[in-house]
């Protein structure tokens, strides 16, 4: 009896939990939380189809600026997010850049407001498969540079307050006690969510680039929260996420130091 | 003022009244109309992310089927939620990995405990608090293989947060401390791997609910209907159960 070897026998072909296979996104993808909003970057994108829908991984392709760009929603927290991150990496994406909610934890960190995650602090069970404690969660430079730049072009436009720096990814979303998200904002982090630290860390390990651009949905430490009806700060804040992971993608894909480098 | 229960909860998308004591939990939104078959007049309550929710009745008792996504951090909100709306007996169905020779493919594994190998339940309560299911849902899911004539063990589950880790361990840098880890459990009994239980466990403990469940040891053969009608013949004895002791 030999112990199965579920690389060789899954790369580069049908995927076990997204059910994609090569050719069907392209080297970027979106990665939101919720399979719902993968219809909504799809509205951004130009000729997007819907790929496949299983579990909670919902796939759709289209393009921008006649770069090829997937969206695939990841499902709530780590385990199901690392299991996205792999299974795209086998069928061929190399740059993954979460757009999600997340909730402020420093008074400044508004809902509605955009934030840019540098670097995940690791407060969750998953990356602990991949490397050691101390390793840190980082995203790529270069791709988060690109959407630093896209999203400052867009704050032209649209009226938005962005923030740039570490947030926390845990696992327990209703074992935020008071105490925790006091540590945590004690740490200096903007924002908390549930699937950063993981996909930063396994593409790390996989050779690949991850960032993250993300809508604030309320704040834990003013407990501005709006958990029923909806939170349309936070819906434009989505929109906002979008637009600038999708421009950050042609501004990389136009003038990318990571290349020349 | 509205009172919590009357608005529907931020993720599942269920109010009080959409689901039943009982609920059964498999991770795939796919499973969901699958199990619901089972029970009498079942229909959708619920679609939202990962959670889908159907509610029907077994025996004229409420009963509900709701997704959990994979992994502890989504299974814990559901379990939050379906608490917070009335539900007090959780009963897992899913697949997972054989972790013992003498298993066959397609073996059911009623689960009396897990392995907390996963971040979600340690933010709840320290390591050393048991991740343990509830005797009576263990002794109705068990009464149901054995009636049902299945091949089925009753013990430990393993529940981890990375599936890739365990399954290719060789590529992560901390490939010795993954493959002795799971050396450890073998060595120790536990029958099968999956990424839930041991979160359901735990915070059922702590909210005073009754949590158990049924797993089917993956392979070539995987009796899918067998798990579930199983599964929810486990729930009916429950339920005659329940109406004893009152």
């Amino acid at each position: 009896m030999s112990t199965l070897n579920k690389a060789d026998t899954t790369k580069g072909k049908m995927q076990y939990h997204l059910r994609v296979k090569p050719g069907d996104v392209g080297k970027y993808v979106l990665l939101p939380g919720d399979p719902d909003r993968v219809l909504r970057i799809a509205k951004q994108l130009t000729d997007a189809k819907e790929i496949v829908f299983h579990r909670e991984y919902r796939t759709c392709t289209g393009t921008y600026k006649g770069i090829t760009i997937s969206a695939t929603s990841t499902g709530i927290g780590c385990p199901s997010a690392a299991i996205a991150v792999e299974e795209l990496a086998n069928v061929g994406v190399t740059h993954f850049i979460r757009v999600g909610s997340t909730g402020g934890l420093q008074p400044e960190v508004k809902t509605g407001d955009v934030v840019i995650n540098t670097a995940s602090m690791r407060n969750e069970g998953t990356s602990r498969f991949y490397a050691k404690e101390g390793l840190p969660a980082v995203a790529d430079h270069f791709l988060t540079h690109a959407l630093i730049e896209a999203a400052l072009e867009l704050r032209e436009k649209r009226d938005f307050r962005l923030h740039i720096g570490l947030n926390s990814s845990d696992d327990a979303f209703y074992g935020e006690t008071p105490e925790f998200i006091e540590m945590l904002a004690a740490h200096k982090l903007l924002n908390v969510e549930m699937e950063s630290s993981a996909i930063f860390t396994i593409a790390h390990m996989r050779g690949l680039k991850a960032a993250m651009v993300c809508g604030v949905s309320g704040n834990l430490v003013t407990s501005d929260v709006e958990y029923e009806g909806e939170n349309t700060r936070l819906v434009q804040a989505w929109e906002d996420a979008i637009a600038i992971a999708l421009e950050g993608i042609y501004r990389y894909e136009q003038n990318s130091l990571g290349t020349r480098i | 003022m509205t009172t919590e229960t009357e608005t529907p909860q931020y993720h599942i998308n269920c109010r009080s009244g959409d689901v039943g004591r009982y609920v059964l939990l498999p991770g795939d939104p796919g499973r969901v109309p699958l199990i619901a078959s089972f029970l009498d007049g079942a229909e959708k309550v619920a679609q939202h992310r990962e959670y889908l929710t159907y509610t029907g009745t077994l025996d004229g008792e409420k009963v509900s089927v709701t997704s959990t996504g994979i992994g502890c951090p989504s299974t814990a909100i559901a379990v939050e939620e379906l608490s917070k709306i009335g539900a007090d007996t959780f009963i897992r169905v899913g697949t997972s990995g054989r972790m013992q020779p003498y298993m066959e493919s397609g073996d059911l594994v009623v689960v009396t405990g897990a392995v907390r190998d996963e971040g979600t339940s340690g933010q709840y309560m320290p390591l050393a608090f048991p991740a343990i299911a509830n005797l009576d849902v263990v002794n109705c899911l068990r009464q149901a293989c054995q009636e049902g004539g299945v091949r089925f063990h009753v013990g430990l589950s393993h529940s981890k947060d990375s599936f890739y880790g365990e399954t290719e361990p060789d590529r992560m840098p901390l490939a010795d401390e993954l493959k002795g880890r799971w050396q450890a459990w073998i060595q120790g009994g536990v029958l099968c791997s999956e990424m839930e239980a041991s979160t359901l466990f735990v915070i059922s403990s702590i909210l005073g609910k009754r949590a158990g469940g049924l797993m089917i040891a993956a392979g070539v053969h995987n009796p899918l209907e067998t798990l579930c009608s199983t599964a929810v013949e486990g729930v009916r004895r429950l339920i005659a159960h329940d109406k004893q002791v009152q």
